[in-house]
């Protein structure tokens, strides 16, 4: 990509939501996340997101890794970030729904694809994105079927890191 | 000094999406086949697009408990299950 000549430029990037989820959640890979959020001006998401990460901070609380007061946290900081628009969600709308259908119609037989990886590579699509960033293995493989580039900028950060060290 | 962005048609059919959005953040995007311009990409005029994550921090009474490191599970395996099931 064409690099960024001014220092307010705006390149809006599709996220899988476990990328917004570890936007929050202090684990390997935050700091890459907010930075590409940062670099990115604009991050747009499915809609679906919300309730995926709301399950995820769910999880971790169930299963003790996080304590009731960064549950709260968590859940307080998403929300208001989501009432200030920092997350650009997309539907799903009925349009959506309905492509997610006929991908999986068309779809050839050997490609693994679940349903909510589809809803997020259609709903990129739909958006005019060429390439979608995310850190689910699954969700990357299955990109190259719907014409999209799968980017995890997790690993590509750590193997810079690595690069940077040998 | 700011000069206009330039790309070549190839660029542009590589990845046509990018560089509509981009055309707004560039102004405009002069299209070159070989070195000739032929075309330009101009943005509909409209309210700039805002940087939202630009000076982002988290909530004041919520920086404190969100800074503590979180173990367990990675998030990206809690959700890659969730759409297993």
């Amino acid at each position: 990509m064409a690099k960024i000549e001014t220092a307010d430029a705006i390149a809006p990037t599709y996220f899988d939501s476990a990328l917004i989820a570890k936007f929050y959640l202090n684990e390997p890979g935050r700091e890459a996340i907010r930075v590409l959020a940062r670099n990115a001006g604009i991050v747009v998401t499915s809609g679906i997101a919300v309730a995926e990460i709301s399950a995820a901070f769910h999880r971790k609380f169930r299963e003790g890794a996080v304590d009731h007061d960064v549950f709260k946290a968590l859940h307080g900081q998403f929300q208001h970030d989501l009432t200030n628009g920092l997350w650009r969600l997309i539907g799903p709308t009925e349009a959506l729904l309905e492509q997610v259908r006929v991908l999986f119609v068309r779809l050839d037989r050997l490609v693994f694809l679940r349903s909510l990886d589809a809803l997020h590579l259609v709903t990129a699509r739909a958006e005019h994105f060429d390439r979608i960033y995310s850190n689910d293995r699954h969700l990357l493989a299955a990109c190259a079927a719907l014409g999209l580039e799968g980017i995890n900028p997790i690993r590509q950060t750590f193997h810079k890191i690595d690069s940077l060290r040998n | 000094m700011s000069h206009m962005k330039e790309i070549s048609i190839r660029e542009l059919h590589r990845r046509t999406g990018a560089w509509v959005r981009d055309a707004r953040k560039y102004g405009s995007i002069l299209i070159r086949d070989r070195n000739t311009p032929v075309a330009k990409l101009v943005p509909i005029s409209g309210e700039p697009p805002v940087n939202v994550f630009k000076g982002w921090k988290p909530m004041k009474k919520f920086a404190e408990a969100l800074d503590r490191p979180v173990s367990g599970t990675p998030v990206e395996e809690i959700i890659g299950q969730d759409r297993n099931r």
